[in-house]
């Protein structure tokens, strides 16, 4: 338990200085940027409270708004996946459901299962940080765009990393 | 009391989700500079755009009357027209006069109006993209409209002559007595023309006309004419109700009127009130 508990934290910022050091700063073309920091929403345990995953992704979302001088942007996106995620869980949860002691990652239920769940979760939040990044809704065939391809960007990351680093 | 703790446990989550999104939508909107001015700009832009497709389907329905004015404003400017005159001038060299090109007119359609509030305004389909800006003055052939407020890159809002904060400089055409419009927030149909000393003769029926004393307007622009003249002993002015000749129920082409000089007689009335 404690052990799961420190493995987050660590996680939690070490994602939070991934993103805000190295990524934020790969602009393919100029807005094709990859958002793997909601991997810490991805991967939290089945069994969080659901008022903690709201509260933890509001903090994740805002420390990096902080350093990416966007206050508010990306806290709003992931504080709407954090309140969506237990519905996707529920929507694609195998047929016997999850077992205790299990986590959501491709190690325990395959590449499909976590390919589309992590879709799913990838697109609302980039749905909704680039439409609030807009903040209008005009050109949005250009927001769609980004947000198609900074969601397969990031989904291509995300699972790059679940093959790399946590693989368990 | 019980039921409502039930109901806050079991919508929690719900409940927490919604304020966090609230708090990160004020910080997006307090700390994001152009995010401010696009919140208040966009919903300018959409309530703009539906008034304008709401017009196009209604615009059918006045079409007739609209044709009418359209008509009626050519005949006049056939009379005025004399061509004789124009020939001759044109091959004249002459200097134009500042007055001559001081105007510039460019037409708008009235996209929303109401007469029925206290504070009545206006919508335009002519912004900032058309080079209109605040405080031009709008009229309809048959009369003076309002005086242009805010604008939008697409819209213009305006302050009609029917709302009790518009002040209008007017006089009366046959002896050049001037005072101001204001309207009392009854009737669409009648204005008050205050200021007007007792000792001055007013008919029934006598043309009201702009002034031209502020930098807005221009003189001779028709407003209406004299239905009622009070006469109070106690006062030293005539209390003047005039029934406007612009129709403000079934507005349709208007036109904004841009001043050239507009700044230039601003800055230098400045100047002297300053003082």
């Amino acid at each position: 338990m404690i052990n799961i508990i420190s493995r987050n934290i660590f996680r939690f910022i070490f994602l939070i200085l991934l993103q805000v050091l190295i990524l934020n700063n790969m602009n393919f073309s100029g807005f094709v940027n990859p958002y793997l920091y909601i991997l810490f929403v991805l991967l939290l345990p089945f069994e969080t409270p659901r008022w903690f995953l709201i509260f933890t992704s509001f903090l994740l979302g805002l420390s990096i708004d902080i350093f990416s001088d966007s206050l508010g942007m990306h806290a709003f996106a992931s504080v709407s996946i954090a309140f969506l995620r237990p519905y996707v869980l529920n929507f694609i949860s195998p047929r016997d459901g999850y077992e205790p002691g299990t986590f959501p990652r491709i190690f325990y239920f395959g590449f499909l299962w976590f390919a589309k769940y992590s879709i799913i979760i990838i697109f609302v939040h980039h749905f909704f940080y680039f439409l609030i990044e807009a903040f209008s809704f005009q050109g949005f065939d250009f927001t769609m765009i980004k947000v198609f391809l900074s969601s397969i960007f990031t989904f291509i990351v995300v699972i790059l990393s679940q093959y790399l680093i946590f693989r368990k | 009391m019980r039921s409502l703790i039930r109901l806050i446990v079991r919508f929690h989550a719900f409940l927490i989700f919604i304020v966090f999104e609230i708090f990160s939508f004020i910080l997006v909107v307090e700390y994001n500079q152009p995010h401010k001015s696009i919140f208040l700009n966009s919903s300018n832009i959409v309530s703009g755009n539906i008034f304008n497709s709401y017009n196009s389907f209604i615009e059918y329905l006045s079409l007739k009357q609209a044709n009418f004015e359209l008509a009626e404003e050519n005949a006049l400017l056939y009379r005025s027209y004399k061509p004789e005159i124009l020939i001759s001038e044109a091959f004249e060299e002459k200097t134009i006069t500042t007055n001559e090109m001081q105007y510039r007119y460019i037409p708008a359609k009235v996209i929303n109006n109401t007469i029925n509030k206290k504070y009545n305004y206006l919508t335009l389909n002519k912004g900032k993209s058309d080079s209109i800006k605040p405080e031009m003055a709008v009229f309809s052939p048959s009369g003076v409209v309002g005086i242009v407020q805010n604008v939008s890159s697409k819209f213009s809002s305006v302050i009609s002559l029917l709302n009790p904060n518009m002040r209008l400089s007017a006089k009366i055409k046959k002896n050049g007595y001037f005072g101001s419009i204001n309207w009392d927030g009854t009737d669409f149909k009648i204005v008050s023309l205050n200021e007007i000393p007792s000792h001055v003769i007013v008919n029934e029926g006598d043309t009201i006309v702009t002034s031209g004393y502020s930098a807005i307007f221009p003189e001779n622009l028709l407003i209406g004419t004299v239905s009622e003249v009070e006469n109070e002993k106690t006062s030293n002015f005539h209390s003047i109700k005039v029934r406007l000749l612009a129709s403000f129920k079934n507005l349709s082409y208007v036109y904004i009127i841009e001043n050239k000089l507009f700044t230039e007689q601003r800055e230098l009335e400045n100047l002297s009130t300053n003082d």
